[in-house]
């Protein structure tokens, strides 16, 4: 059951993003890319073996996090209830099945294009700096998305208010409950990673805009949506969403000074290069 | 002079605050439903409160270890037996850990009518038993709201005599598969405690034993006839005293079975720590029933006599307890170092291993396992249970059982129409629409939980009854019953589901006969509930905020 959803997942991204490669990312790169695509690969090993570090921490502090949050943790969820009040109550209040739709596809397809896409565009491009600087950005995203997850515990607000809240996700997509218990527990929802990954994407987008002026409008527009999405489908609470994008704007600054610090080329790739390239 | 000292001397009083605890959404919709409720009840009155979300385990660690809360939304187990009040509200049990007491209620009265009970049968114990549910009443040690009708999902094609029970012990599993028997049952369950602990004394992680129930054998077990015999092959009374026989059985590991593990269970449960320390330190989850247990003594190898210090019938209950393997559990004596729970030189190692893999006796055992995910269990072969003839025949429902822990009961429903689940082991909550199940039925059931609203009388200002009294009358339990419980329940006005055992004069009739709502129709009548705490001595200040001293 699960398996089909990923199998559905990835014919959809493929798609999306094969759209994506011809309309934004042009034939002349792409076929630089076939070229290249091994050397600007190896550029990139340190970078994605933080990443695969950063994931696989992720990964077992998702097993045994939850019971040391507990004993370490803060609860916020009336808090954070407190502090916003009835706001996800109110956009619910626009709910129609159409709108259910849109946004429910926003938050599992637009979500895991929007990641994926700039990954291949930008490994497109010849300097391979917003490459890393991305590839750096995820990983500090889920590192201190993972830190808040240890010390803050949080419910998202169909838990704390199941009479006014609509769990709308899983209410119309219940096979969408096992997809996301896959990568979520449901007391990890400060801050938002699906509102921070978002952001650092069009916050990326912004900065290579010069290069992909096409990208900034669409990553803008499906990030907008997917941010809407995790508080109009009753997952996330406003503040979650707000400390996403500060978590966001802190990442990538973060991935810009990694990236300043080294060359483009690291002696290192340059040696593989010799061997291999 | 003497003036400012006297005034200084003083502390002001403070405004009241409560913090509610309750379970997720996801957990139990019912008690987060609830906590919001009585939240915003309380908060008309002038009480600021918020609400504790706490995961299943968690809460139990902080309401029934620690006793770190004010107001818990829960689901008590309830008994079908009245003399489950004994360990409930008896004072002796307000330091323990586990339902016993969680309240911290003392009452000297009914501490003696509790214990007296235990002595009595017939018409002069369903008296008393009256009486104290009539004090228990006045008190409000806590406010039963509604007995819920439990719902269960299940396929029909592969699962059939569901209705009607309350899948509280192992028991309840067996005769369960339509056919002779399956290869594998799935079960689905919503608190996934079984898939981290197996320890049948554990606090936190054992809600109603049904899986440890299958793990571990009784002596006797609660059939819909009454206790019947089930590792004791016999059971004579003389007196207040049981000659039991065994039947033949061994341990999962290959060790044989013996009176010695049953005289040690029942004295290691009194005493976890079996004599090493200056004070026992016994199984809180088995409290009510070993204090029924006097002496215990082995006369061969598969017989011993147990004396009880209660009428046989009350006795029985001491009988519903797992028995555990000596050569496993003696080693389990030492204080335990751990975390989560604040560390009190009140616990041994056998309260909180996590027992995995348990070495049993019981019709199943274990293979495998996935916190969080999955428990895996297999049938032993030649258990007695094959041979077993009680007024009919018990069966194993599948050679393999696996019990998938599900985030929600959605996707618990989800999998019964794809044939993923055989039956929903957990009950669904009742605001889930099961008209719409494509496959599968729904058996419904009546077992003696209770929704409750638990006080923790060792904090001000719940310490006072009348405080508590006010407090349970801005719950309205007609209302919760209808909207929150969809009608699924029975409201509650005792914790004692039988209504045999309620006077006349106790029973629900169109209200509350001891703390009717302040208002109708889930309205509260906010000026009422104030004017009831000025009454009761309780000031507020000029915003409206309640009063009250802490500390």
């Amino acid at each position: 059951m699960v398996l089909d959803l990923f199998i559905r997942l990835g014919f959809v991204v493929g798609a999306l993003v094969l759209v994506g490669l011809a309309t934004i990312v042009g034939y002349e790169r792409l076929r630089e890319l076939r070229e290249d695509w091994f050397a600007r690969t190896l550029s990139i090993v340190p970078e994605i073996g933080l990443l695969a570090v950063v994931l696989l921490v992720n990964a077992l502090a998702r097993e045994f996090g939850p019971d040391l949050s507990w004993i370490i943790g803060l609860e916020i969820t009336d808090p954070i209830y407190q502090l916003e009040g009835d706001f996800i109550v109110w956009v619910q209040s626009f709910a129609s099945p159409p709108v259910t739709v849109y946004f429910s596809r926003m938050y599992v397809y637009g979500y895991a294009f929007l990641l994926v896409f700039p990954l291949l565009a930008y490994m497109a491009l010849e300097d391979n700096r917003p490459l890393r600087t991305l590839v750096i950005a995820y990983a500090s995203n889920y590192l201190l998305g993972l830190l808040f997850y240890l010390v803050v515990i949080a419910y998202g607000p169909r838990n704390l208010l199941p009479d006014t809240v609509e769990p709308l996700l899983y209410s119309t997509y219940p096979e969408y409950q096992n997809l996301t218990r896959q990568v979520n527990r449901n007391t990890n929802v400060f801050p938002s990673l699906h509102a921070s990954l978002a952001a650092t994407v069009v916050l990326l987008a912004w900065r290579t805009r010069d290069t992909y002026p096409r990208w900034l409008p669409v990553s803008a527009a499906i990030a907008a949506s997917v941010v809407v999405s995790t508080m109009y489908l009753g997952i996330h609470w406003a503040t979650d969403v707000v400390a996403g994008l500060v978590l966001a704007y802190v990442a990538v600054e973060l991935a810009e000074r990694v990236a300043d610090r080294r060359g483009r080329r690291t002696p290192f790739a340059d040696g593989l290069l010799e061997r291999y390239g | 002079m003497g003036n400012v000292r006297n005034i200084l001397g003083r502390d002001d009083p403070e405004r009241v605050s409560l913090s509610i605890a309750a379970l997720p959404a996801d957990a139990d919709p019912v008690s987060v439903r609830i906590a919001n409720r009585l939240r915003s009840n309380l908060q008309a009155i002038g009480i600021e409160t918020s609400i504790d979300l706490l995961s299943p385990d968690s809460f139990r660690v902080e309401v029934l270890v620690n006793h770190n809360f004010d107001v818990a939304i829960a689901r008590h187990p309830g008994g079908t037996d009245p003399d489950f009040l004994y360990s409930t509200l008896h004072s002796r049990f307000a330091p323990e850990s586990g339902w016993q007491n969680p309240y911290g209620f003392t009452n000297l009265e009914l501490d003696e009518a509790l214990l007296e009970q235990r002595q009595l049968s017939g018409e002069d114990r369903r008296t008393l038993i009256g009486e104290i549910l009539q004090r228990t009443a006045q008190e409000q040690p806590f406010n039963p709201i509604a007995f819920p009708l439990d719902r269960r999902a299940y396929r029909m094609d592969r699962v059939g005599q569901v209705d009607g029970k309350a899948f509280d012990k192992g028991f309840d599993l067996y005769n369960l598969s339509t056919t002779r028997s399956l290869d594998r049952m799935t079960l689905s369950i919503r608190d996934p405690a079984a898939t981290r602990n197996l320890n049948p004394l554990s606090v936190e992680f054992r809600q109603r034993g049904l899986v440890t129930g299958l793990l571990y054998d009784q002596l006797a077990v609660r059939t819909p006839s009454g206790v019947v015999p089930w590792l004791a092959s016999r059971i004579d009374w003389s007196g207040s005293t049981a000659s039991i026989t065994l039947r033949e059985a061994q341990w999962h590991d290959g060790e044989t079975l013996t009176a010695e593990d049953v005289a040690f269970t029942y004295r290691y449960l009194s005493d976890t720590s079996m004599g090493d320390r200056e004070t026992a330190i016994p199984a809180p989850r088995y409290r009510g029933r070993l204090g029924l247990v006097d002496t215990t003594d082995v006369t061969s190898i598969r017989s011993l006599d147990i004396t009880f210090d209660a009428d046989p019938t009350v006795a029985n209950r001491a009988l519903l307890i797992p028995i555990l393997p000596r050569h496993v559990w003696r080693d389990r004596t030492d204080p335990a170092e751990l975390a989560g729970i604040e560390w009190r030189d009140t616990f041994t190692e056998g309260l909180v291993t996590s027992n995995m893999p348990p070495v049993g006796s019981g019709p199943y055992q274990y293979v495998d396992h996935q916190r969080r995910e999955f428990l895996r269990l297999e049938r032993v072969d030649d258990h007695f249970i094959d041979s077993l003839e009680l007024s009919h025949p018990v069966e194993t429902p599948a050679g393999t059982l696996q019990f998938d822990a599900v985030p929600n009961d959605p996707t618990a429903l989800e999998g019964i129409s794809e044939g993923e689940f055989d039956l929903t082991l957990d009950p669904i909550a009742p605001d889930e629409d099961l008209e719409s199940l494509e496959f599968g039925e729904i058996a419904v059931a009546d077992p003696p939980t209770f929704y409750h609203v638990a006080y923790n009388i060792r904090n001000r200002p719940l310490s006072n009854t009348n405080f508590r009294r006010v407090v349970s009358r801005l719950v309205d339990k007609q209302h919760l019953s209808d909207v929150v419980f969809e009608g699924f329940a029975r409201v509650a006005s005792t914790p004692v589901a039988d209504p045999a055992w309620v006077p006349e004069d106790l029973r629900w009739d169109d209200g509350d006969p001891e703390v009717p709502f302040f208002g109708e129709d889930g309205v509260l009548g906010a000026a009422r509930a104030r004017e009831a705490l000025i009454e009761a001595g309780y000031r507020y200040d000029e915003e409206g905020v309640l009063l009250g001293r802490r500390s």
